[in-house]
């Protein structure tokens, strides 16, 4: 096992969404409230808000959102996937009054070297893609969970590849430097240490009398000499994010920026669980309305033609939907969920196929013109076997996957149709002058809508026209154009 | 002193100079109408191109005259769009022509505007082979939009306009005037890229057989 470790100190902040440089998170524990991240260029966490409130009266506050938290994880352990299959992360809450809360995600790397080249490029590899996450952190490398922690967090970025390595690196280290409770550190200080190298020179059984068998199973977890055990994060099987915006939003322009990160992830996500979508739900929350009334969430359900997982499709057809969406009111904050997956075909190389670029084409383009246009105006066609020409045709999804030829009616005994149905059949003043070929359809009782009708073809300034009469009003439709 | 005259060569090799030859490359799909195709530079309805037809009315066998080849395309396993067709099609009828409905897209939009924007994103796109659309009234440079998606994409475009747009100018390859005959249509080319202008009478099977 060799765990890399990212320590993300200013993640109460960033899981919010996008937030300025004035704005921090605070923590709050009874009548304290102190910051917790940031404005870090500013203020260090840890400061009381009342102080805060003396020094920088333009800093805004936003409490932590525990949830918010949990998704961003998601969405950064969906990312940090790719560099290996076992995941652990942890958010710790600090129990103390001005303490700050800890981030910490964990991928195993061991078994991804190879398929990296090597360390040095699954390394360089992991900061590029961490670079672009919006994310701020250190990442530690080490063979254990905790090692890698506090590498982390120390922001000693140099990889620590087998456990006898480990003492070594330790030695020099201030016992600050371990996460360990203040009572114990007050201890241990009081009895003159100073290193972490001192401490790991003492005899274990008195140091567990002394401070707990806890404090002694840390170490030898630190260290490698006792097994950590911890349950592996698993992706959850539905996704949902939701993003802050920096202020309101009037404007669907506006709306992109977040979506392209929101998409990104959605794609790491996808590519995580090796799953594609096909819908998928974007709601726009327009916070209250200045009489304090809360305004109706615009939901947009989003359908493609096909399987996708790729981030720019999905940000594609988001923007078409947008494009021609006008906000009834600014958008203080997006949700993005997805419940239903469906593997996309995978790209298979078949060496005389070569519709299959073209295919995904085709599918690009229904998605633009149904995202633009609307359902209804994008459709393909299909036959009913019925002998009622108003029912013998239906309006079919283009995504539908197309019916069997076998299911089809025959269509060799029918007489020919025209090209062009007039639906609903037009009511004719007065009868045809010119009327030839004569054809009879009657029935449908058994479903409530009987027809009783006379086709004839009829003639009116060269264009060809198929009416009927009615046998029981006598009156004359026109119901097609041969055209 | 004078510059020498310039070789034969010399004058072919400037890219100013267009040679008819190779102006006349068109590639094009059969029709299925071989009295009309023998008239129709490349041998039928011009790919990557624009294609204008001005049926005198509607219903005169407008459709007859391009469905073979929709047939034909659709069975290859092609695909072709319909934007904003006047009226509904029949899928009965379209079968009966041997169409492959699976492979037809309908666009029906609300509004003009989208049926244009709709039209140009297919063309474009490529995906589909042949695009017929029913415009309403066009300019000159949505016709010349049309006219490069088209080439963009290589497809097909059938233009079914009103036949009082035919005295406008247009950047279309191929403009066609229609006229019921009995039996049949009467097909006026009266504008043909790489071809001579030209008249010729279509024998529609389809028209005679019910009419």
């Amino acid at each position: 096992m060799l765990w890399l470790c990212l320590h993300l100190p200013q993640f109460a902040i960033e899981a919010l969404g996008e937030q300025g440089p004035d704005h921090v998170v605070t923590g709050r524990r009874g009548a304290r409230r102190w910051v917790i991240a940031g404005a870090v260029d500013r203020i260090a966490p840890g400061t009381d808000w009342g102080t805060v409130q003396t020094l920088h009266p333009d800093i805004r506050a936003a409490e932590r959102r525990p949830r918010a938290e949990r998704e961003a994880m998601t969405a950064l352990a969906a990312w940090a996937y790719r560099y290996g299959s076992e995941l652990v992360w942890e958010i710790t809450e600090s129990e103390l009054d001005y303490g700050l809360p800890c981030a910490l995600l964990w991928v195993d790397i061991g078994s991804s070297l190879k398929l990296f080249g090597g360390l040095d490029a699954l390394l360089a590899d992991f900061d590029a893609g961490f670079a672009d996450s919006g994310h701020v952190g250190q990442r530690g490398v080490a063979p254990t969970l905790e090692a890698a922690a506090v590498l982390a967090r120390l922001g000693l970025s140099r990889p620590i590849c087998d456990v006898t390595e480990l003492p070594a690196v330790f030695d020099s280290l201030p016992l600050a430097a371990l996460p360990l409770a203040p009572k114990v550190q007050d201890a241990l200080k009081a009895v003159g240490l100073s290193t972490v190298g001192e401490l790991l020179a003492l005899p274990a059984a008195p140091l567990a009398k002394r401070h707990g068998p806890a404090f002694t199973l840390y170490l030898d977890r630190l260290l490698g000499r006792r097994p950590d055990v911890r349950p592996r994060y698993r992706l959850p099987p539905k996704y949902q994010r939701r993003f802050d915006l920096l202020g309101e939003v009037e404007h669907s322009e506006g709306l992109l920026f977040p979506l392209q990160r929101m998409t990104r992830e959605l794609g790491h996500f996808l590519k995580a669980r090796d799953t594609g979508l096909q819908a998928f739900r974007l709601t726009l929350n327009h916070g209250r309305a200045s009489g304090g009334k809360p305004q109706p969430d615009t939901v947009l359900d989003l359908r493609l033609a096909s399987p996708a997982r790729d981030a720019e499709r999905l940000l594609r057809v988001l923007r078409e939907r947008l494009g021609r969406l006008p906000l009834p009111a600014p958008v203080r904050s997006l949700r993005l969920a997805a419940e239903q997956f469906i593997e996309p075909p995978t790209g298979q190389g078949d060496l005389f196929d070569s519709h299959a670029g073209d295919d995904e084409a085709w599918s690009q383009l229904v998605e633009k013109l149904i995202a633009r246009l609307g359902a209804d105006a994008v459709t393909a066609l299909g036959l009913i076997a019925d002998h009622r020409p108003e029912r013998s045709w239906r309006l079919r999804a283009c995504d539908a996957p197309p019916p069997s030829p076998s299911a089809a009616p025959s269509l060799a005994e029918l007489p020919p149709r025209p090209i062009w149905l007039i639906d609903p059949p037009k009511p004719l003043p007065a009868a045809p002058a010119r009327i030839a070929g004569f054809e009879r359809l009657e029935g449908g009782w058994w479903d409530g809508d009987d027809i009783q009708r006379d086709y004839y073809r009829s003639e009116v300034q060269g264009s060809g026209l198929w009416v009927y009469r009615d046998r029981r009003s006598e009156a004359w439709f026109l119901h097609g154009v041969w055209a | 002193m004078t510059a020498p005259a310039p070789t034969l060569s010399e004058v072919l090799s400037r890219p100013d100079v267009w040679r008819g030859s190779s102006f006349a490359r068109i590639t094009a799909e059969p029709s299925g109408h071989a009295e009309l195709d023998r008239k129709l530079p490349g041998g039928g309805w011009p790919v990557g191109a624009l294609t204008e037809l001005f049926p005198e009315a509607q219903g005169i066998g407008e459709m007859q005259l391009v469905l073979p080849w929709i047939a034909r395309l659709t069975q290859a396993g092609g695909r072709v769009a319909m934007v904003d067709p006047p009226h509904l099609p029949f899928a009965p009828a379209l079968a009966q022509s041997g169409v492959v409905l699976s492979r037809l897209l309908l666009v029906r939009p609300q509004s003009e505007d989208g049926g244009l924007w709709a039209t140009e994103q297919i063309l474009r796109a490529g995906p589909c082979g042949a695009v017929l659309a029913w415009p309403g009234r066009l300019g000159q440079v949505e016709l010349k939009r049309f006219q490069l998606a088209a080439e963009a994409g290589k497809t097909t475009a059938l233009m079914f306009r009103e036949p009082a747009a035919a005295a406008e100018f247009s950047p279309a390859a191929l403009r066609l005037k229609l006229a019921a005959r009995p039996g049949g249509l009467r097909v006026d080319i009266f504008k043909c890229r790489g071809g001579t202008p030209a008249a010729v009478d279509v024998l529609l099977p389809a028209l005679a057989a019910n009419g």
